[in-house]
């Protein structure tokens, strides 16, 4: 009988360190950045209610030693009034900076439609109409220097003018330098290290 | 009893054994542990992860749009414009499965958006066969969405908002991944199934919202074609895809009605002639059976 009883008890001290075991499963740090990313992307398409979400990007960038910009077009279809919301939680370095553009880098007439500055660690949200009266804008002062135009052309422009749409975004994330960094290993060897950011983007429309 | 007292001994010995294993593999595990943790506080100014940096990105509008777009065109459902079913046996290559993938999944919606369940419900399972085929059929086998959607047949909120669990699992799966080039090719399959479905409507409609959206639709090919071009693996088959989808987009801009608007044609609805509706309307459906013969 006791030795039954010794038995259970080995039994159970022998599965404990087992479960110990189990609760002791390693990630490695690129498994915790893409948990970490869809909690962030969750979170992101939350912020687009009560529009009906259309997609997600994420959107990867190494700081360099000199500035420069990712451009990501999106569609915009229908005349709906679409939200962009932004989560750059996954910027932990350096802040970056987000302009939305009416046409992609290549054109110098392109029209800056929306800026902000000081991108990190931050969710945010901004909307297509906004953007639209900014290019309505732009292109009326564009008109009014227009000096040499007949009035029927004038009033054909400002027909146009009064019925744009926005059927692409350009945004262009611009990642600021950062100072080269090393690391040494054990065996002495030096190698570059890399700082990495993500940018979240979801866009959502109005289904009214 | 002593028989028994033995057969615990060997038992008992197996344990300990199989215990000692365990521990010393914990030992190696707390060993990767300790060193994961030097290493990040040596990078702690850094996260070197394995994620491809994308020179091109473009988020083309969802299956589900283009085809609540569809609907809200009034265009109303017509029975044979969806690929049928059955072609999924025809498609062999990867890339016919991505491509088609992506047409399944705007005919799924176009189903559903029209509220014809039944259809919806084959083009969802096709749809899972497609997505097992190039590896991502995880996507279909979490939250059960089949069974989900087989209970909810009918109610039509209730499906919409499993298809947007579809969509939101394939962008994350893609996201993930870096599948980027697959879904270049998906949503080129998406954007030519809804043109299609589009088209078959023009063909005997004077409907001005039907050729403002197929002006619309063309304006997306143009970067949809920068994809294509941008993808990695460039086979027979993708190379000829894009040079017939650039044919019909050059087609398109050479178009009276658009050729007139100049600069504008970014900014503005172009209502298309039905002749030039209809010119490129044939485009797009051989375009259509080029990828799902």
């Amino acid at each position: 009988m006791i030795s039954k009883y010794l038995f259970l008890f080995l039994i159970i001290f022998n599965l404990i360190p087992n479960f110990e075991a189990q609760k002791e499963v390693e990630l490695t740090p690129y498994q915790e950045r893409l948990i970490q990313l869809k909690e962030f992307r969750k979170n992101c398409r939350i912020a687009l209610r009560p529009f009906r979400y259309d997609g997600s990007l994420t959107s990867h960038f190494t700081y360099k030693e000199f500035d420069y910009a990712k451009e990501v077009e999106i569609a915009t279809i229908q005349n709906e009034n679409y939200r962009l919301s932004f989560n750059s939680m996954g910027v932990s370095y350096e802040p970056i900076r987000i302009k939305i553009y009416d046409k992609p880098k290549k054109y110098k007439t392109r029209v800056l439609l929306y800026e902000i500055s000081d991108v990190a660690s931050s969710e945010f949200t901004t909307e297509t109409n906004e953007m639209v009266e900014k290019l309505k804008q732009a292109k009326n002062e564009e008109l009014a220097k227009k000096t040499e135009i007949s009035d029927q052309e004038r009033a054909y422009q400002q027909k146009i003018i009064d019925n744009i749409r926005l059927k692409k975004l350009f945004i262009n994330y611009i990642i600021p330098y950062t100072e080269r960094g090393y690391k040494i290993d054990e065996e002495g060897n030096e190698s570059r290290v890399l700082t990495k950011g993500s940018i979240i983007l979801a866009v959502g429309y109005n289904n009214l | 009893m002593r028989k028994h007292n033995l057969y615990y001994l060997l038992i008992f010995c197996i344990l300990a054994t199989f215990n000692i294993s365990c521990g010393s593999e914990n030992e190696s595990n707390q060993g990767v542990k300790d060193s994961g943790n030097i290493s990040k506080n040596e990078n702690k100014h850094s996260i070197e992860i394995d994620i491809v940096e994308q020179d091109f990105t473009f988020m083309p509008p969802s299956p589900i749009q283009i085809a609540s777009i569809l609907k809200k065109a009034n265009m109303n459902y017509e029975e044979g414009l969806t690929n049928e079913i059955s072609n999924s046996k025809l498609y062999s290559t990867k890339f016919k499965q991505t491509i088609n993938f992506g047409v399944y999944a705007c005919d799924l919606a176009y189903c559903v958006t029209n509220d014809k369940f039944e259809e919806a419900s084959k083009y969802l399972k096709v749809s899972k066969e497609m997505a097992a085929k190039i590896g991502m059929e995880s996507i279909f086998l979490s939250d059960n969405l089949v069974e989900r959607f087989e209970e909810n047949v009918g109610n039509q909120d209730s499906i919409m908002s499993i298809l947007f669990d579809v969509q939101i699992m394939t962008d994350d799966y893609i996201q993930d991944n870096d599948l980027v080039d697959l879904s270049v090719i998906y949503f080129t399959g998406a954007w030519v199934e809804g043109m299609n479905i589009g088209t078959h409507t023009i063909l005997g409609n004077n409907d001005h919202k039907i050729s403002v959206l197929l002006s619309e639709q063309m304006t997306i090919a143009r970067s949809l074609i920068k994809g294509l071009r941008a993808v990695i693996n460039q086979t027979d088959d993708l190379i000829d895809l894009t040079d017939h989808i650039e044919e019909a987009v050059d087609a398109y801009h050479n178009l009276w009605s658009v050729k007139q608007e100049g600069e504008n044609i970014e900014y503005l609805d172009v209502e298309l002639k039905h002749e030039e509706a209809l010119s490129i309307s044939k485009m797009i459906l051989e375009l259509r059976e080029e990828i799902t013969m």
